[in-house]
């Protein structure tokens, strides 16, 4: 085991360098560094030794870029000599669009939590708004403001679909708004009061009132075209009327004279201003049952929602010029919010490391594990202050030595847990769906058009098929967890006996094989090209001293065999590992 | 970036990889010692408790799930001359006062089996959260995935070493296991006949190669594990060898409706439905220690009483005969079945002949293991607007299904930090629907 000092040493000289004007991504990474050591030193914790080039470079490009790397480049980046190579690779693969990409899925994952709507129409506009956000590094202040508050139609406005996707459900619209952007869990509220909760029902109610109004205008039908539009709270008031004129006319028509004279009142447009509510309720109890409790349920809905508050207890003055979304949307991203901005880098030191700084991830508020608050506080602070730089904080954190640590090999569990939680050894995390998927094409080399056979407009909606039954297939709706590495038996049949890792794996089928078998000769060349294609690193000398007596034992020879070998690549627990 | 991570129950006992190739190589002399190795594999993926005991004398499930939101005006709680009553008529049943929609005449003639409670409420009038709730029997929470009642009973009656899985869905959206585990996950078949997905060799590929392909990925997976990848190699490792055994299992022939006979499969009915049923039965039979069979089509906004009576063409004859067919084989009594959807439909039929979406009342039907039948519990007013008597929550109706299936129901479990019991404790069990 090397040393604290010893690790310092042999890590930080690559980092050091700094970025001028831009606040620097170097410093910040020395922060966490330094943070980091001194609680190991404090707890007498001893980091496991750093991860090798491979290792750091699988990890790096399935973190950044949400899948391993090629082949080639794997192949490049071992033999490099260079001082700077891994600064390099952080930089390149930031710039990559396979990188806005990855993250865009993560994102609209968080944002459309059912798989129903992350393969509708919604979603299939939302990812590729978010991808073009992430691509120019826009500020992520700006793209909460423009996913809260955005109006208009979806076809025009990718940024609509989110709040397009909860038209008919604003309670699980502020559920999601407020865990994803705030870490803050007030859906727990909604039905009653909890005595152990800082959240009371008031403060979801209040919440949730600056949903109050969201509508959606059906514009087409092939593709769904809808507008984004916000009822004034006269509107609302008018739609509470409209609901109530239907139930007028079926009494009118029932014989009702009240009934049939309210009306003919509120069709000359006088109910507007006319209808008290002591005449609302009058009339209501006229009504039957069923009828009269639906039209209750969408008054008192106005009753429960009415009043917006924010979280923090600021009064909401409700002006004209603008609409309450949008009051929202300043309230969240101002620097002062004291949610926002720890909320999202405590969501991105957990995507880096595994858990978050407060786990899990999205509960600030009702979280019992923390680890090291003042870090926490340290990076909020750095991420308002460069005005919600993603790059800046992603770069940071990839450039750390904490990131380039290497896996615990202790083999008494809790010690090991202990090691990762403090973050003195990087954890093992099954692929997620996407992870598989873009891995098993990378590894492959299969093409986007052969795996879903869709061309232009119906690519997105195509590849989300795919995705969902690999999300299916790969379970992976749960979130992180140590018993994820339970894998299903779907699964293992999936990458047993499934199309893709049999005819890809398959000569004169698959492209990698071939180009492998066509560029090298010599069958321990062979052996290691499809190591790199797959894992991202060469052979160990045992591996292939026992993998080559296997393939030379492959029934049908040497080609035989090492179909075989890039078959149980495929398979392999490595493969499937983010480690 | 994750959210809601769970973790092991606490006094979990797991085994390492090393110890299991110790206890291997000490006992590996006689091929007898290997399902056992397979059984512990099969128990550390789950994070079983060490030395449960499990096999037969369990209660078994058969979930009928009616995806959509059943009437219940429309199947077991008519109201025939009310204005509410959608134009549908009752008949008498073989208990006394008692009567069904009319197009339930075979349930009706089964009446004695069934325990129907008419008085089910919840507030949950979304499709995705109350078919959460009514599925898992814990109001919907972002911040944990409960796991449906079949992935409970797979988990704490099944038989994990077993070569078939323990929890079979047939058609519908997948369930989750939530935080028992994608392995209490149910195995899915989207259709009740023909081929399973990926479960035959792959062309060009036999027995033998795959042996000779699973040896390299020992070898791959041995030299993981080695570099600090253990925890992943062994779950990998366990759920290999459960996907190798259903593969090559003989009791494959579970799946097989061809050798179950014509006349019986004419009673079941013809279609996806009365299939799949017949085919809970089969898989009962052989091990399978949970299936739910899903019904769709009953989110009944128009034409409510054309498309409720097609529907319950379906489900009459595939129930009645289920309850025929365990009984013939000495299994109802072990066996609970239970009929629902996730929530009911409003008493008020709209403009265009449909039936909305309806929490306030609604029914369950029950049968078999661990139910008294014969009777209703519960009850709507004339109209069927509200209940009149004995309103009972879905937490009720679990702890009623928990005490049924003899599950410990106050079992803790860890979601995250948090402890959750098996069963939402707020449930209190409806003592005169047990046996």
């Amino acid at each position: 085991m090397l040393s604290l000092t010893s690790i310092a040493f042999a890590l930080a000289t690559p980092f050091l360098a700094t970025d001028g004007e831009r606040p620097s991504p170097a410093a910040l990474a020395e922060l966490i560094d330094r943070a980091l050591l001194e609680q190991w030193q404090q707890q007498k914790i001893t980091p496991v030794a750093p991860a090798d080039d491979a290792a750091w470079l699988r990890r790096l490009s399935l973190d950044l870029c949400g899948t391993i790397p090629l082949r080639e480049e794997a192949a490049v980046f071992l033999d490099d000599e260079r001082g700077d190579k891994r600064l390099r690779k952080i930089n390149e693969y930031l710039a990559d669009r396979n990188c806005a990409q990855n993250f865009s899925y993560q994102w609209s994952n968080a944002l459309l939590s059912a798989a129903q709507k992350q393969g509708g129409p919604e979603g299939a506009r939302l990812r590729p708004w978010l991808e073009e956000q992430l691509a120019q590094n826009v500020s992520f202040a700006q793209i909460v403001r423009e996913l809260l508050a955005s109006s208009g139609r979806n076809d025009e406005n990718g940024a609509t679909s989110f709040v397009l996707s909860y038209t008919d459900e604003i309670e699980a619209l502020s559920a999601v708004t407020s865990r994803t952007f705030l870490g803050v869990q007030i859906q727990c509220a909604q039905c009653h009061d909890h005595p152990t909760d800082r959240w009371k029902q008031e403060d979801f109610n209040g919440f949730t009132g600056f949903f109050l109004g969201v509508r959606d205008q059906k514009i087409g039908e092939m593709p769904p075209t809808r507008r984004l539009v916000d009822a004034t709270p006269g509107e609302l008031r008018i739609g509470q009327l409209r609901r109530l004129r239907d139930a007028l006319r079926a009494a009118a028509m029932g014989g009702d004279a009240d009934a049939a004279d309210l009306r003919r009142r509120l069709k000359r447009g006088e109910g507007d201003h006319e209808l008290t509510d002591e005449q609302l309720t009058a009339f209501l109890e006229t009504l039957p049952g069923t009828q009269r409790q639906r039209l209750e349920k969408g008054i008192e809905r106005q009753k429960t929602f009415g009043e917006a508050r924010f979280l923090d207890g600021a009064a909401y003055v409700e002006t004209d010029d603008r609409t309450r979304r949008q009051a929202l949307a300043e309230w969240m991203v101002a620097a002062e919010n004291p949610w926002f901005a720890k909320a999202t880098v405590n969501r991105l030191w957990g995507h880096f490391f595994g858990k978050g700084l407060l786990d899990p991830v999205d509960d600030l508020t009702g979280s019992q594990d923390q680890v090291l608050p003042p870090l926490l506080d340290l990076l909020a602070q750095k991420f308002i202050q460069s005005n919600f730089d993603l790059r800046y904080l992603m770069e940071a954190m990839v450039r750390t030595r904490v990131y380039a640590l290497g896996n615990s090999l202790d083999d008494d569990a809790d010690r090991r847990t202990h090691a990762e939680r403090w973050f003195a050894a990087h954890p093992l995390r099954p692929f997620t769906a996407e992870q598989v998927l873009h891995s098993l094409q990378r590894a492959t080399a299969l093409e986007d058009e052969k795996l879903v056979r869709a061309k232009g407009e119906e690519f997105e909606a195509a590849r989300r098929k795919v995705l969902e039954k690999f999300r299916y297939v790969f379970n992976d709706d749960e979130g992180g967890s140590e018993d994820r590495f339970a894998a299903s038996i779907p699964q293992a049949l999936f990458l047993m006996n499934g199309n893709l890792t049999n005819d890809e794996t398959k000569l004169r089928k698959s492209k990698m094989l071939d180009d492998i078998l066509d560029e090298a000769r010599a069958d321990r060349e062979r052996q290691r090209q499809v190591f790199l294609a797959t894992l991202g690193r060469l052979p160990t000398q045992r591996e292939a001293e026992r993998l080559g007596r296997l393939v030379k034992g492959s029934a049908g020879g040497n080609k035989r065999g090492i179909e075989d070998l890039f078959w149980a690549l495929l398979n392999s627990t490595e493969f499937l590992t983010n480690h | 970036m994750h959210s809601t991570p769970r973790s092991l129950p606490p006094g979990t006992r797991t085994f390492s990889r090393r110890e299991l190739l110790a206890l291997l190589a000490q006992g590996a002399g006689t091929l007898a010692v290997a399902p056992s190795l397979v059984s512990l594999l099969a128990q550390d993926a789950l994070g079983q408790q060490g030395g449960a005991t499990r096999g037969s004398g369990k209660r078994r499930l058969i979930v009928l799930w009616l995806e959509g939101g059943p009437s219940q005006l429309d199947t077991f709680d008519p109201k025939p001359g009310a204005p509410t009553a959608g134009g549908v008529s009752a008949i008498a049943t073989d208990v006394a006062g008692w009567t069904f929609a009319d197009s339930l005449p075979l349930l009706a003639k089964r009446a004695k089996r069934l325990a129907v409670i008419r008085s089910m409420t919840s507030r949950e009038g979304n499709h995705s959260r109350a078919r959460a709730l009514v599925q898992c029997g814990y109001v919907p929470n972002p911040t944990v995935t409960f796991p449906s009642l079949g992935s409970i009973v797979a988990h704490e009656l099944g038989d994990l070493a077993h070569d078939l899985p323990a929890f079979v869905q047939i058609n519908g959206a997948p369930l989750s296991a939530g935080y028992l585990g994608v392995g209490a996950s149910p195995f899915v078949l989207d259709r009740p006949e023909g081929k399973i997905e990926n479960l035959s060799y792959a062309g060009g590929v036999d027995k033998n190669r795959l042996d000779h392909r699973g040896d390299m990925v020992e070898v791959l997976d041995d030299a993981f594990a080695r570099r600090g990848g253990e925890p992943a190699v062994a779950a990998n490792q366990s759920q290999r060898a459960r996907a190798r055994r259903l593969m090559d299992t003989k009791l494959l022939t579970a799946f097989d409706l061809e050798q179950e006979k014509e006349a019986l499969r004419d009673s079941y009915g013809r279609n996806p439905f009365g299939q799949g049923v017949l085919l809970a039965r089969r898989l009962l039979e052989n091990g399978v220690q949970a299936v739910q069979v899903v019904l769709s089509g009953w989110d009944t906004h128009d034409d409510n009483r054309n498309r409720v009576q097609a529907l319950n063409q379906q489900l009459d004859p595939a129930f009645a005969t289920l309850l025929d067919d365990l009984d013939k084989r000495g299994m109802l009594a072990d066996t609970l079945v239970v009929c629902m959807g996730e929530f009911g439909r409003t008493p008020e039929v709209t403009g265009s002949g449909g039936r909305n979406h309806w929490p306030n009342n609604w029914c369950v039907a029950l049968a078999g293991g661990g139910i008294r039948g014969g009777q209703a519990y519960g009850a709507t007013n004339q109209h069927g607007t509200e209940i009149a008597d004995k309103p009972t929550q879905v937490a009720d109706l679990f702890a009623t299904l928990g005490a049924a299936l003899r599950l410990d129901s106050t079992r803790l479990f860890h979601a995250g930090k948090r402890p959750i019991t098996l069963i939402d404790p707020n449930g209190k069990a409806i003592q005169p629907l047990l046996a």
